[in-house]
């Protein structure tokens, strides 16, 4: 995608993709997904097995 | 990897919430990706940009006379003064703007960077209207040697004609920025005869000095020389040209921060929201896996890796649909 902004946009030479910013990228994912995840973690861990198979 | 299975299903139990939430994570990190690389791309031009390279420019917007080329050469510590002429104009159509840089062999000395040989330096001093043009133009118009290109112009030549013909007798790379060197480098003198108007005269003067850090006392020195002439100059390194340039911007690097900051915040909710619902519909399925034996710290595990699947599997696709 970046090669095809630099062809649109005169001097988006300047636009790069560096390896940091894909380790960083990933990094952040991971940070969100680990906190995003705590809370339903947390439920599905303390929930009661017989209210759950009850429905209740 | 033997729950990966199990995973998987939970995302997929509904396809649609799934590739919605993947989209907006993957737009997100694209957001990211390109922010990121702006910042890098400033960060680099400033890293190449140099203090024993200088800029003449007019004070006051007045062309500078060819003449004071001469004098700033003799400045004690200028090592090479490059006179030079932007003419810019079109090629086949209004939207593709080009200029050409009216200039000698000495810009080449200035600008060291850019690899040309002596004998296409040659060829231009001996085709008045030779150019020698930056990979990333010839790439763009599919110019090759040999071909002629023409570019229209305000300024009119003495025939009358805006149109300005050049032939590319060489095609130059940049070794600061492979494949992005962009300029057109043609003969001062053929641009300075055929013009109508603004004879002798140059918008810039490119300097190299011997010692980067007498950068300002030699900047001053060149201003002082032409304090009282009727163009009076502004001379600056071009590593602090770029910088205010940089800064005229704004600060890049906070804009950065705080769009991603935003943008991990928004996705905190989004996935957190998504996988909330997931596991309040999975209640019934929970309680059948711990029933069947599953610790409390397997079900914790299963839904992070959930989590971290939807997001790194998204955010990774983002940043490589970018970079591909």
């Amino acid at each position: 995608m970046i090669p095809l902004v630099k062809d649109v946009i005169p001097g988006a030479g300047l636009v790069q993709m560096p390896w940091i910013a894909i380790v960083t990228g990933l990094a952040l994912a991971l940070a969100v997904a680990f906190v995003s995840g705590l809370l339903p973690a947390m439920r599905a861990k303390r929930l009661s097995i017989i209210d759950a198979l009850a429905g209740r | 990897m033997k729950y990966l299975p199990l995973v998987w299903a939970g995302l997929w139990r509904k396809p649609a919430r799934t590739m919605f939430t993947i989209l907006s994570v993957m737009v997100a990190f694209i957001l990211f990706g390109i922010l990121a690389g702006i910042d890098a791309g400033f960060d680099s031009l400033l890293a190449r940009s140099r203090m024993d390279r200088l800029f003449t420019d007019p004070r006051f917007g007045a062309p500078m006379p060819i003449s004071y080329g001469e004098q700033i050469a003799k400045i004690p510590g200028v090592t090479v003064v490059a006179p030079r002429w932007a003419l810019g104009g079109y090629y086949q159509e209004p939207t593709n703007n080009i200029a050409v840089l009216g200039t000698d062999e000495r810009f080449f000395a200035a600008r060291t960077e850019i690899t040309v040989t002596k004998e296409q330096m040659e060829t231009l001093r001996r085709t008045r209207t030779g150019a020698i043009v930056g990979v990333a133009t010839a790439r763009k118009y599919g110019w090759k040697v040999g071909d002629k290109f023409p570019m229209q112009s305000s300024m009119p030549k003495q025939d009358g004609s805006r149109v300005w013909t050049f032939d590319v007798i060489a095609i130059m790379e940049s070794g600061d920025a492979p494949g992005l060197e962009g300029r057109i480098v043609v003969n001062y003198d053929y641009l300075d005869e055929e013009r109508v108007a603004l004879k002798g005269v140059a918008d810039r003067f490119i300097l190299r000095i011997d010692d980067p850090g007498r950068a300002t006392q030699i900047s001053r020195a060149i201003d002082n020389l032409f304090a009282n002439s009727s163009a009076p100059t502004r001379t600056i390194s071009e590593r602090s040209s770029r910088e205010s340039g940089v800064n005229w911007i704004g600060d890049i690097n906070f804009f950065t921060d705080a769009v991603l900051g935003a943008v991990a915040f928004m996705l905190l909710f989004l996935t957190g929201n998504t996988m909330m619902q997931s596991v309040r519909e999975r209640t019934p399925e929970f309680a059948v896996l711990k029933t069947l034996g599953f610790s409390d710290s397997r079900v914790i595990i299963l839904v992070f890796a959930e989590s971290v699947a939807l997001c790194a599997v998204a955010a990774l696709a983002g940043l490589v649909s970018l970079s591909s």
